[in-house]
């Protein structure tokens, strides 16, 4: 991944992430959405990931400067998601045990 | 129990404790997880289909031989410890090679498919890490140190690093040798119950 690369994937993370931590406050009832550092962190490591690791076994949708796009935007959101789902399921387990 | 959490919990700052515990971080281990299984997965695949692997082992017979080479100096040996060139000289002249590179290709297979399921994720990261650092001992470096470094932080994320697989499930049930779960929970009661003298007995 270079240049151009390195941009594409930076814009696919922070915007998966931001959704993420959209999605979050959604979930949670709010509209302000707080700390999305670690949402935006999850969806650049997950777009990074597929796309650089496991990249050779899911070339689809073509390449921008090295890094394989539809998997770069599925590894985000997946990542993203997880983190989202992780974040909730641990508030709810926090709320039953009060 | 819950000193021990207590203690344990104190011994390190409660952001590096979340890291480590909460399902909220839980998609750092999951990639961390996959990365390390798919590396193991494909050196693994690559044994055993490799003849020179399954049968007869001479692979590993040709690994260990350049291994316990000791040149002359100002040469340095591979191998730093006298202990370990030792110990496949050992292995060597006795030709466990034979054996020991099935072994070696199966557990690769094994810990792969593991971690990528989530599956016992803990104990196949432990093997794992032990086979880099019996790779390194033998003076190969290659991606051992990464593979070695993200496994010991796997295991210490052993709580939530299969949390996103099938550890979610099996960790509830089968629990841990100091906090067993549910199915061996009914299972040691319905065998101690089993066991136990019925009223009106000695």
């Amino acid at each position: 991944m270079e240049g151009i690369g390195v941009l594409v994937w930076l814009a696919i993370g922070v915007a998966a992430g931001l959704a993420g931590a959209a999605a979050l406050a959604l979930a949670r009832g709010t509209r302000a959405v707080t700390d999305p550092i670690w949402a935006v962190a999850a969806a650049l490591l997950g777009s990074f990931a597929w796309s650089e690791w496991f990249g050779d076994y899911s070339r689809w949708g073509g390449q921008v400067g090295g890094l394989q796009v539809a998997p770069a935007v599925l590894g985000a959101a997946i990542v993203a998601g997880l983190y989202v789902a992780g974040r909730l399921l641990e508030e709810g387990k926090e709320t039953a045990a009060q | 129990m819950a000193e021990r959490r207590t203690a344990a919990q104190a011994m390190v700052p409660e952001p590096v404790a979340r890291l480590f515990t909460s399902p909220a971080f839980a998609w750092l281990w999951l990639v961390a997880r996959v990365y390390l299984g798919y590396q193991w997965l494909e050196a693994g695949l690559h044994k055993v289909s490799d003849p020179a692997w399954m049968s007869g082992g001479t692979a590993l017979k040709s690994f260990w031989e350049r291994a316990v080479q000791v040149p002359a100096p100002p040469a340095r040996p591979p191998i730093t410890y006298d202990w370990y060139r030792d110990f496949l000289q050992f292995m060597l002249e006795r030709e466990w090679y034979t054996w020991f590179a099935k072994l070696v290709a199966v557990g690769e297979l094994a810990v792969g498919i593991a971690l990528l399921l989530g599956a016992f994720t803990a104990i196949a990261a432990g093997a794992g890490a032990f086979m880099n650092l019996n790779f390194m001992l033998a003076g190969s470096a290659s991606t051992n140190p990464v593979l070695f470094t993200l496994s010991v932080l796997v295991i210490l994320a052993w709580r939530v690093a299969g949390y996103w697989g099938l550890d979610r499930a099996l960790l509830r049930a089968l629990g841990t040798p100091w906090e067993p779960g549910a199915l061996v929970r009914r299972s040691w009661e319905r065998w101690a119950g089993g066991i136990r003298p019925r009223p009106g007995q000695a």
